[in-house]
Order: structure tokens, then sequence, then C-alpha cells
């Protein structure tokens, strides 16, 4: 099982795959630095332009942007108390005071230090619990197939967001979306009207890129940005000399990376909820609480911990199972596929090179993360949130275009693209969540081949969906998901009503 | 984009499940016209659908009667969003007619600049920068063909 992983470490050390991580850590690193922009928007719009590499390659951009982003967003929760990502918004609360009073270059690199740590841990659980529980999945049929499909959007929609009704129109949508095209089993054509580009389906990148791409760059252009502060040069020295002075948070660093794990495998949750819970933990056990908020480095350490552990753990569901931790991991699935990688327990046994190369990608990228996000290389990013917001959005319309065209050199995707981009707008806007839109796409067809399978071993009896024990277990979870939090939320109006 | 002073009727989140029910009941008649096990799915999500926005619908009534007063706007700018939208599918038309690289080129320092951005030399360093970097990116090093327009 882990003979195979140390097996596919040769394929990773090459020098493209080097390059690819390095590249993606650092666009990683200015993505999150720009308040607006998002790992999830940049991996949407980076997905059709790695159509010509090498899986290993593409996925090691990805592993790269998916680390970089999760520090960049600090460095403007740190200089301006404006996250550059959600999850960054704990970082703020300490980093700030700290560049008020002149120490935002070691806030940084504390951020840089811990984030790495975070990562490192991260990757290191992936590499621990995946193949154990890919070996498990491989023992499932089509039955039990179809009620993980089930119970992953179950997950995704009853966990995240506030509304479970507008999660469920959103994985209807998805799943809707995921019907048009030739029938899995018969090829009969189904909603492509007559247009021959529909009859293969409609690809995610399309829909990755319009949901997850337009809506930010419509909220560049709405909004400007005061960037009072940005640009000022950070007084800093060397990371190697001020990492003597960090090592009395290695109990925050074990305790938050471990609480990062935890949300990042569970679906749903996020690098937010990682970041807040570590926060509070890190200061609930602290010798001076109520130095906290007014510039306490531990603070910003516990912060970047855990939004950088919950990165590779959220893929430990998503590889294995096919249900992402995270709305990043959830672009990354469409990744995976556009590469003709299915996930789930079979990725482990026919692409085994590929998967476990990507863990060791993962590992690298948050080793690499010290090296590249250093004090000039901060200063640097830092000065990117000088650089106007109308042109960068301009830019990425450009870029949304390049993407999209390049899939099949063809305008009919274009205009595609757009209407889901302004219905990933809408949705954004009035508060639907987009993961279960693409989990709905990436799961939809799994799970009717699946179900159809299963009823036709079982001669139409619905009962064959039934009739064995992991089938059971996973109905129940699945009742336990969608019924859990509505005790909860019950619980709670009642404390409150009391 | 906001909900002030109208009628709950008016309000975005009404006419969200309106398009909603309407949408998915247009797709309804096709879906039936599916054979056998090919229409399972599709009219389950269809119907689906359709119960889930008239509950959207319903629950949008019960918050507005707990609390009329409710009317944040879902957009700083409505004016700005609809100038955006407009930019994105201007910029796509313009591809399609004009071809891709004359369009990227004007299309990069007139969307920044009516959205904002003033500064002239950034603008025309930037637009340089990003239509040179895609033709040798993209158009020289990977030998990507983009749409030459329909209009020549």
């Amino acid at each position: 099982m882990y003979g195979d992983l140390l097996a596919a470490l040769p394929s990773v050390v090459s020098l493209e795959n080097f390059l690819a991580i390095v590249i993606g850590v650092l666009a990683g690193i200015a993505v999150g630095a720009m308040p607006g922009l998002s790992a999830t928007m940049a991996i949407s719009v980076l997905v059709p332009f790695t159509f010509g590499l090498d899986p290993l390659v593409a996925l090691g951009l990805m592993a790269g942007i998916y680390n970089g982003a999760m520090y960049g967003g600090a460095i403007p929760a740190v200089l301006l108390r404006i996250p550059g990502t959600p999850a960054a918004v704990a970082t703020s609360f300490d980093g700030y005071p700290m560049a008020q009073q002149g120490r935002g270059g070691y806030a940084l690199q504390v951020a840089v230090v811990s984030s790495a740590f975070g990562g490192i841990a991260s990757a290191l659980a992936l590499m621990l619990l995946a193949p154990p529980l890919a070996k498990v999945t491989l023992l499932f049929g089509p039955a039990e197939v179809f009620w993980i499909a089930v119970f992953g959007l179950c997950s995704i929609i009853f966990l995240l967001g506030e509304s479970p009704i507008k999660g469920l129109i959103s994985a209807c949508f998805g799943i809707f979306v995921s019907m048009i095209g030739a029938d899995p089993i018969t090829s009969e054509e189904r909603f492509t009207f007559g247009f021959l580009e529909l009859f293969d389906g409609i690809s995610i990148v399309i829909l990755l890129v319009g949901l997850y791409a337009m809506p930010p760059v419509i909220d560049l252009l709405e909004t400007p940005l005061e960037t009072k502060g940005a640009g000022k040069a950070l007084h800093t020295e060397s990371i190697f000399r001020a990492f003597p002075r960090m090592f009395g948070y290695w109990k925050t660093w074990i305790r938050s990376s471990l609480i990062g794990i935890w949300i990042g495998i569970l679906p749903g949750a996020g690098g937010s909820m990682a970041a807040f819970m570590s926060y509070n933990e890190a200061r609930r056990s602290s010798n001076n609480p109520e130095e906290w908020g007014k510039g306490e480095p531990e603070g910003v350490a516990a912060s970047e911990t855990a939004n950088n552990a919950d990165t590779a753990s959220a893929l430990i569901p998503a590889l294995t199972l096919g249900i992402p931790g995270t709305a990043v991991a959830a672009v990354m699935l469409g990744g995976l596929l556009v590469h003709g990688l299915q996930p789930g327990p079979m990725l482990f046994r026919d692409n085994a090179d590929v998967v476990f190369g990507f863990m060791w990608q993962f590992l690298f990228g948050a080793i690499l993360l010290i090296f590249l996000g250093g004090s000039l290389a901060t200063n640097s990013f830092a000065n990117l949130l000088k650089l106007p917001r109308p042109i960068l959005g301009s830019i990425i319309i450009v870029l949304m275009f390049i993407g999209v065209y390049s899939i099949n050199e063809r305008m009919f995707d274009v205009y595609l693209m757009l209407i889901f981009g302004m219905i990933g707008y809408v949705m954004d806007k009035f508060k639907f969540p987009l993961p279960p839109v693409v989990l709905g796409l990436i799961l939809g067809g799994f799970a009717e081949e699946n179900l159809r399978l299963t009823l036709l071993i079982g001669r139409g009896d619905w009962m064959a969906l039934l009739q064995n024990t992991t089938s059971l277990v996973l109905v129940g979870l699945t009742i336990a998901v969608i019924v859990g939090p509505m005790i909860k939320r019950r619980i709670v109006k009642k404390k409150q009503a009391s | 984009m906001n909900n002030k002073k109208s009628h709950p009727i008016f309000h975005p989140m009404t006419l969200i499940a309106l398009v909603l029910f309407v949408g998915s009941a247009a797709f309804l008649s096709p879906a039936l016209a599916l054979s056998g096990n090919a229409k399972l799915l599709p009219v389950a999500m269809l119907v689906s659908m359709m119960v889930l926005s008239v509950i959207l619908f319903l629950s949008h009534l019960k918050k507005l009667r707990q609390n009329p007063s409710d009317n944040t706007p879902a957009v700083q700018s409505a004016k700005r969003v609809i100038g955006a939208l407009s930019a994105v599918i201007l910029f796509v038309l313009c591809v399609d007619f004009f071809g891709f690289y004359l369009s990227a080129a004007i299309f990069v320092p007139v969307c920044a600049y009516s959205f904002g951005c003033h500064n002239i030399k950034a603008l025309v360093i930037s637009d340089v920068i990003v239509v040179a970097a895609i033709y040798l990116i993209f158009g020289f090093a990977m030998a990507k063909e983009f749409p030459v327009g329909t209009i020549w």
C-alpha cells in the first residue's frame, strides 16, 4: 500500500515538476494576496491551460496554487486588515495590530513558517490516511458507489452554506447539467436540442470557469479597493534568523495542524472554520489570553497553521470517495477529470503513480513555501495590492476566454460559459452555494450510472440498493448528515429562547 | 438587485424562484419524452427543482413576514454590475465578429478605463504586455489559433 507511495517519488523528482510547483506556489501567493481572488478561482481559470501538460505537472501547479494562496491571504490581512481569502480572517486579528506596531514583517514570517508547517502536516495526513481508505472503498459495488455519491452530495448540501433549500437547488442544477448529452447506457440524446456540441455533455471546465471566475471578476470591476498602507517596504530580517524565535509556537503548530486536518476531512467545513477554531483553541490554552487581539504572534501562527493544514487533508475524501471537503477540492476534482482521472477508489489502482505523485507534490509545495514566501517575495507580493483592480478584472476576462475556447476551439463553449457565469453570479450574490453544483456535475453521471447498473443487476428491484450492510451504513450516514444539522439548529434556537 | 420598498412579488428571490419553476417545467416535457430509465433521474431532478422553487418562495415570504425591513441590497452598485456583465458579453461578441487579438487589444484598456483606472501609462503598458504575452505563449509557443472574426 505505502510501497506505491515510495514508488511514485522518482516520477515527481524532475525539473519540470519542481518548476510547476514553484510557479504554482508563486502564482498562488499572488492570487491569495489580492483580495477578491481565491484559490478556487485561480485553479478554475488554470485548469483549461493544463490540457497539454503531463497530468502530474498539471496537478503540481494546482497543488502549488492551493498551498500558496492559503498563505497569500495573510499578506493583505496583516497589512490592510483585508483578508485576501476568507480563511485569513482570523490572521488579521493579531497580524494587523502587529503591522501597526511596526512588526508586520515578523507577522508575515510567522505566517509563512506556520503555513508551511500546516501544509507539511496536511500532506503527511493525506499520505497516511488516503491509501488505506482507498483500499476499503475498492471493495464497493455499484449500489455502495451510488450511496457514496448520495452521501457526498448530502454532506455538501447540508453542511455547507446557510440554507439546505438553496444547497439542494444547487445540487439538483448540477445533476441536471450532468444529464445533458448522450445517455451513458443507451446513448439516447438528452436535452441537446439538436446541438452537436452538447452530445458529449458539458465539459466541467466550462462550468468551473463560468461559476467560479465570473463572480469575482464582476466584483473586481464593481467595487474599488482602498489600499492605503500597501506597498510600503517591510523591514524584516532573514527568515532563517527569525526562525529560532518561533520555536515557542510548537504546541500551537501541532494543535492547529490537527484541527486543520480534521476540519479538512469533514465535508462542508473549510479553511476559515479551521482557522477560527484553532485561533480560539490556542487563545484558550494561552498563558496570556488578554494579549490576544493586540498583536500576539501566536494568534497568527494558530490561524495560518490551521488554514494550510486543511488543504491536502480536504483531498482525502475527495481522492478516495469523490467527496471533496472544500470548494477548492471540488474544483481540483474537476482538474483531475480533465486529465481523465476519475476520483474514487479506482484512481489508486489505475493511476497510482499520478495520485501518489500528487501527494508528494503537496508536501514539496508546503516545504517550498518557506523559501518562496520569504522577505523579498513577501515585499513583492505586498506590492501587488497596488495593481488597479479594473486592469486585473479585464485581464482575467481575456484569460477566461482563452481557457474555455482552447478546450475544443469553438465559440459555442464560450457562450455556454457566459450563461453559466451569469447563473453563477446570481447564485453567488443570493447565497446559493456553488460547490454542490460542481459536485452534482461530477457525481450526477456517476450516481446515475451506478443506480441503473444496480437496477439492471437486480432486474428492476429497488431493494437491490439496500441489500448489503455497507449500503445500509451509508444510508444511515446520509440520514445523519441531513438530520444532524436540523437537530443542532433546534437545540441552538431552544437555548437562545431560554 | 435590491428589495427596497417593493412588493414581494418583485423581489429578486421571488423572481429566482419563478425562473427556476418555469425553467424546470419547460424542460420537463422533453424529459418525459425520453425512454425507459433514461428519464429517471432527469425527471426526478426537474420535479425536485420545481418543488424546491415553491419552497424557496414560501420561505422567502415567511422570512419577510418575520423581518419586513430585511432589504439588504445584493450588490453595491447595480449599474456597475450591469456594466461589467455587458463588458464581458460585448468582448465575447467582438471576438466572434472582429477576431481575438484586435478585440483583446481594445478591450483591456477600454474596460479598465471605464471601470475607474484612468492612468493612461498603466493602461498602455498593461495592454501591450497582455496582448504580447498571449501571442508569444499561446499563438507562437503553443500554436493555438484564436477566432479571426466572421466579419472579415
